[in-house]
Order: structure tokens, then C-alpha cells, then sequence
């Protein structure tokens, strides 16, 4: 019935979900993992705080990568961050603008916005000019956001989601306008310019990581833990498959091959 | 409230092909309706340039009423649409002028704004906020040497720690943050398939 050469892909997949299932369980029990602070998200606050010293605004986008593409779920972990800074901003009363690069990310971002505001207490401030809309070519997308953070000069830049070439240009330019910067993507390619050009980042699972701790829901929480043991599991299966073909047997490649 | 807009029917819509997907994977039953389904999901996409369109529309024309900014661009910005749209399909020669002589050099513009940015951006933005910047900084001096012929011409251990640099410590890495990600997007997924992860759907 499975494929050959996915049945122990497929022994891993269901174990790593269970493993996931298992802590979510047993954070809804009250068993809530401590997980290490992640400096990103604390300074979440401040950053938006400096939007409301400097009275200016806050940028925040996703990048070309949509909700339809390999990197759908970078962009679902980019949009529940921007769930968090919308109602920060709600808080704050600071206007936030967000850049979409995909048309169906307009509806998204618009509701995403106006709840936050709503959350915030201030949902007058909210408007439909809050989400631009700029085609679905990579290219406007960075004259757009360029342009808009060379005038503008928004207070902090945020960068969260499947980015890809438009990040160098875009954290590059936010980083001359000056803006305090936030970003992260798990596409490894862009990890220097976002070392470089960021003051706080989210690397990798960071951003999955960030995605679930950034609710405060105690179950979320659950997910994290459940990230580590199975990353556990993974290296615990890494030093089995070297000892045994260290060892000279090819038990592990079958097994892998299965 | 209305079924139909019912948070846990539009969860619905994300969750059931998602399984199906994963399914198919495994399994290889039902590919043609997995390739179909795909194809669904992109043509659905492709209804929302409505959206898409209206908002530029909206946007621009509110510029022009209002004189707001640099509404001149707005004016530019409906006028090659409209021209673009009607060589498209009144005069295809007239078309393929403008995509071959505006729209491609301005593309390779931006394109090579990228590599300006790219080559600049350490020089840019790069700090040495803490250890690990420091180090990264490090790294990227003694790569970059590595990779430009000068390097080996100014000192010979550039390309002896360079592509140490590069073969060990980066591939390592590599890997781990692989497996790191994979474990991400699973976690993610497990999220999805129970509802506690539903940002794709706005605000709540």
C-alpha cells in the first residue's frame, strides 16, 4: 500500500506529529514546558515603543512567498508574528502599514490589522490604506518597499516569513533609512544579510518556534517542546545510522530505503 | 452566525486537502486527484488578482482625487496599465516591444540593484553587536578572500581556512538547521491539523 522508499519517512513523519500531539496534550493538562526566551519576541514591545518616541510608523512584511507556494508555512508562521505586532500597535496607537506581494494576502492582512487595532481599543485608527497592494512581480515589490522606507522612514522594519532575493534590498534600505529592524526566515541563504542588517532575528525553527510562543497560549507552548524531543529523536537516529555504518553494515541504508 | 462562515469550515478547507496531500505522498493512490487538486488551489488564486486589482485601483485613484504625494507616479501607473492592457489584445507586436524594451530592462534594473545591495549590504548594516556578529564578520572576511583570486594572491592560508570554513563548519550547519526547519514546518502542520494554528484566516 505505501510507496517504497517513503515507509520509514513515513514511520518518522507519524512519530514526530504523535510526539507534537503528545505535548500539546500535555500542556492542555497544565504540564506547560518552560522554553527559552526568545530575544525577538521580548523586544517586540520596545520596538514599537520606538515607533511611539520617534512618532512615526511600522512596516511589517511577509515577502513575495505566499500562502500557495513551498514556503506557505514560513508565511503562516510571518502572519501569526504580525497578529502579535498588529495588536501591539493597537496598544500603542502607531500606524502600521503592511506590504503584500500576493492579492490573496490582502483580505488576510486587512483583517489581521483591524483586529489588532480592535484589541488595542482603537479600532477607528484602522483604515484599508494600512495594507498595499503592489503586484505580484518580486520586482515592483521591491521598488514599492524600497521606496516607501527611503520616504517614509518608518521607525522598525519587520521581515518574517519565505523571504527571498527582495530581503537584501529591502533590509538593506531599511537599514540606511535607519529603522530598527526585526526578521526572520527558515530560507538559509538569507541568514547573513538578516545577521547583518538586523537587530533582532529569528533563524530557522526560531521561526516556527516564534510563531507558537508569540500566542502566550499555554498549548502552543506544548508544540516547542514537542520541536525538541523530536529533534532528539532525529540525532538519537543520526548516531544510529553512523555507528551502524561506521560498523560496516548497511542495515541503516535498507532502512532508510524501505 | 452563518455556517458558511463558520471559522471551523474554512479550517475545514485547509485541513482535508492537506491530508489528502500526505496521503498521496505515502501512498500513491489518488495522484491525478492530487495533481487536479493543485491545480484548483492555483487557478483559486488566481481569481484573487480581483482583489488584487481593485486594491491597486482603489490606491492610485485615490491619489489622483486627492493630489496626495506623488500622484504624478499614480497617473503613470494607470496609463501603462491601460496601454499594456489593450496592446495585450489589439496589437500583439506593439506588446512584445514593451515587454522586451521597458518591462525587461527595468526588471534587470531592479535585479541589479540586488547584486549592489548584496555586495554592499556588510558594509552597510554589519555590526559588531556581539560575539557571534564579531564572528560572523570574521568568517565572511576570510570567505569572501577565498572566493575573490586576490585572496590566494595576498596570503595562501585564505583558501586553506576559507574552504575549511566552507566544507565543515557551513555544511554542518546547514544540515542541522535542515532538520531544525523540517521539525518547524511539521510542528506547524500538527498546529494546522488542530486548529490552533489558524493565522492563514486573519485575525482573531
Amino acid at each position: 500500500m505505501f510507496v517504497v522508499g517513503r515507509r520509514f519517512e513515513l514511520i518518522v513523519f507519524v512519530v514526530i506529529c504523535l510526539t507534537m500531539y503528545f505535548f500539546i496534550e500535555r500542556a492542555k493538562r497544565g504540564k506547560v514546558p518552560e522554553i527559552r526566551p526568545l530575544p525577538a519576541l521580548q523586544a517586540l514591545d520596545e520596538g514599537v515603543g520606538r515607533a511611539v518616541e520617534l512618532g512615526s510608523s511600522v512596516h511589517f512584511t511577509t515577502g513575495v512567498s505566499g500562502l500557495a507556494d513551498a514556503f506557505a508555512p514560513q508565511t503562516i508562521a510571518g502572519l501569526a508574528i504580525m497578529n502579535k505586532v498588529a495588536k501591539v500597535c493597537g496598544e500603542y496607537a502607531i500606524p502600521m502599514r503592511y506590504t503584500a506581494c500576493r492579492s490573496y494576502m490582502i483580505p488576510i492582512a486587512e483583517d489581521m490589522i483591524r483586529s489588532g487595532y480592535a484589541f488595542g481599543g482603537r479600532p477607528e485608527m484602522y483604515s484599508d490604506d494600512m495594507v498595499v497592494y503592489v503586484g505580484e512581480a518580486q520586482t515592483a515589490f521591491q521598488a514599492a518597499v524600497v521606496s516607501y522606507l527611503m520616504d517614509e522612514k518608518p521607525a522598525v522594519n519587520f521581515m518574517f516569513g519565505g523571504v527571498q532575493a527582495e530581503a537584501i534590498q529591502t533590509l538593506g534600505a531599511a537599514a540606511v533609512a535607519g529603522c530598527m529592524q526585526f526578521a526572520g526566515t527558515a530560507r538559509m541563504f538569507y541568514f547573513p544579510f538578516i545577521l547583518c542588517l538586523c537587530d533582532y532575528s529569528l533563524i530557522g525553527e526560531e521561526l516556527f518556534a516564534a510563531a507558537a510562543a508569540v500566542s502566550g497560549e499555554n498549548i502552543q507552548l506544548g508544540t516547542i517542546r514537542g520541536q525538541d524531543v523530536s529533534k532528539f529523536l532525529v540525532l538519537a537516529l543520526l548516531i544510529l545510522g553512523i555507528i551502524l555504518t561506521t560498523a560496516g553494515t548497511a542495515l541503516f541504508k535498507r532502512l532508510v530505503g524501505w | 452566525m452563518s455556517v458558511l462562515r463558520r471559522r471551523e469550515i474554512a479550517i475545514l478547507f485547509y485541513v482535508v486537502p492537506m491530508l489528502f496531500l500526505v496521503f498521496e505522498y505515502f501512498t500513491g493512490i489518488g495522484s491525478e486527484s492530487s495533481s487536479a487538486l493543485i491545480g484548483w488551489a492555483i487557478i483559486l488564486s488566481t481569481f484573487t488578482y480581483l482583489i488584487g486589482g481593485f486594491a491597486i485601483f482603489r490606491l492610485h485613484i485615490l491619489n489622483i482625487a486627492k493630489q496626495k504625494g506623488e500622484w504624478p507616479y499614480s497617473v503613470i501607473l494607470i496609463t501603462s496599465f491601460a496601454l499594456f492592457l489593450g496592446l495585450a489584445y489589439t496589437y500583439q507586436p506593439g506588446y512584445k516591444w514593451v515587454l522586451e524594451n521597458v518591462y525587461t530592462p527595468l526588471t534587470i534594473i531592479m535585479f541589479g540593484f540586488v547584486g549592489f545591495y548584496a555586495a554592499t549590504a556588510l558594509f552597510r548594516g554589519a555590526r559588531i553587536r556581539n560575539f557571534n556578529a564579531g564572528l560572523l564578520i570574521i568568517c565572511a572576511i576570510f570567505l569572501m578572500l577565498y572566493n575573490a583570486p586576490i585572496g590566494e594572491a595576498m596570503w595562501p592560508g585564505f583558501k586553506t581556512i576559507g574552504g575549511w570554513l566552507k566544507d565543515v563548519p557551513n555544511t554542518g550547519v546547514m544540515r542541522a538547521v535542515t532538520i531544525g526547519v523540517a521539525i518547524g514546518i511539521l510542528a506547524t502542520f500538527v498546529r494546522a491539523l488542530l486548529g490552533l494554528e489558524t493565522s492563514y484566516l486573519g485575525g482573531k
